[in-house]
């Protein structure tokens, strides 16, 4: 079971995905009770998120036919997921997620700790980043750059 | 050496004194002795008891002799009275005994005739009972079962008459009722969910075109203002590896700052 959670965690990217994974998880833990009266196989091949297949399937294996079991591992899930640690930064506009993946995977290096990223799309920035972390806050963005020159140009 | 005797005469005369009063005491006591007994004892001489001995004994030979004989018949006669009623008694005893123990044979032999009949009578009384009971039982257990079967088969039959009877009242009811609400509701509902399912497909579709268009739209404009600006400032146009190029290095700058 922590083998699967380990991966299920090490594939969250972006808050925006934990943010749906804890939404999905909600979702089951009412059709628990209300529809598949325990049976997590049926809800795993609905969900659209297929994140949490290889977990529910788990999960059902250890407590079938077992809701409360069920509930309140999900319940332990969500506070484990929760806990996870943020970094946000600002970026211009979209990257691919394989980018985001590298991204994370040198930050878990560099820190020894799992983090994820909360994304903000910025414009203005033009390009290159703002990250904050823990509250301290670094402008490694274009804007910067470009504010410069212009003032540069400017004098 | 002479020897002065005038020191020595009172301790003399002392016990001269003392000598002669023993004597005398002596003398006194033995004559008081001697008269008691003269006083007291009257002892005959030996030929005189002798002669004494022989009188008693020829006078007194004859009575004791009578005496043994008087002794011994009336011990004879009270042994033999008593043999006698011993005898009499232990006969007496002895038939009493025996009486008693025929008696009590007999009275034994009739009690265990008495138990034995008793007791055949119980058996033959208790074996009527049960065989009574038995048929009782068995009569009333046929007539129950019989009864009971015959309730429950009644009982059974009238709750598969009801059933059968509610059943197919609902079920007309049901058919009734349901052709009705099909025949009114089904085309309504099919219809409706028809436009329904329809309208939120491409409803759906609709918003999903637009919404990548527009990000289509939004990103080419984007990019251009970006590319203008990065010419601008920096001299080159920014695609999409060297915005990710930047996005790197920006995260290696705040490995020293931040993490």
């Amino acid at each position: 079971m922590e083998k699967v959670l380990n991966k299920l965690i090490k594939e969250i990217i972006t808050t925006e995905e934990l943010n749906s994974i804890l939404l999905e998880i909600d979702k089951i833990q009412r059709e628990v009770f209300e529809k598949q009266n325990g049976s997590l196989s049926k809800i795993a091949k609905e969900l659209e998120n297929h994140q949490l297949e290889n977990y529910l399937l788990e999960l059902e294996k250890i407590y079938p036919k077992n809701p409360e079991e069920q509930f309140s591992s999900l319940e332990k899930l969500k506070k484990n997921l929760q806990i996870i640690s943020q970094i946000r930064i600002q970026i211009a506009y979209p990257v691919s997620k394989a980018f985001l993946k590298n991204i994370v995977s040198w930050i878990e290096k560099e820190t020894h700790k799992k983090l994820i990223l909360d994304i903000i799309l910025n414009p203005k920035i033009v390009g290159g980043a703002i990250i904050e972390y823990q509250g301290k806050y670094e402008n490694f963005s274009l804007e910067k750059e470009i504010d410069k020159i212009i003032r540069e140009k400017q004098i | 050496m002479a020897y002065n005797y005038a020191e020595y005469m009172p301790l003399i005369i002392i016990m001269l004194t003392t000598v002669l009063l023993f004597f005398l005491i002596h003398l006194l006591f033995y004559y008081l002795q001697r008269k008691k007994e003269l006083l007291l004892t009257f002892k005959p001489s030996e030929s005189s008891q002798k002669e004494i001995d022989k009188l008693i004994a020829s006078e007194m030979r004859p009575i004791i002799l009578e005496a043994n004989q008087k002794i011994r018949e009336s011990s004879e006669r009270v042994t033999n009275s008593y043999e006698k009623e011993m005898q009499g008694l232990l006969e007496n005893m002895r038939s009493q005994s025996t009486n008693l123990v025929r008696e009590f044979f007999n009275q034994n032999k009739q009690i265990k005739n008495n138990i034995e009949k008793l007791n055949q009578k119980i058996e033959v009384d208790f074996s009527k009972l049960h065989q009574a009971i038995m048929n009782k039982q068995e009569k009333l257990y046929e007539i129950g079962e019989n009864n009971l079967t015959e309730e429950i088969a009644r009982l059974a039959q009238e709750h598969q008459q009801a059933k059968t009877f509610f059943m197919e009242e609902a079920s007309k009811e049901i058919k009734i009722s349901g052709d009705k609400f099909t025949k009114q509701i089904y085309p309504i509902y099919q219809k409706a969910v028809g436009n329904i399912e329809e309208k939120i497909s491409a409803t759906q579709e609709e918003i999903k075109k637009y919404k990548e268009e527009r990000f289509k739209e939004l990103d080419k404009k984007i990019y251009q203002k970006l590319g203008k600006i990065a010419k601008k400032t920096i001299g080159k146009v920014i695609d999409l590896s060297t915005h990710e190029e930047l996005i790197a290095n920006a995260f290696e700058k705040a490995k020293k700052e931040i993490f």
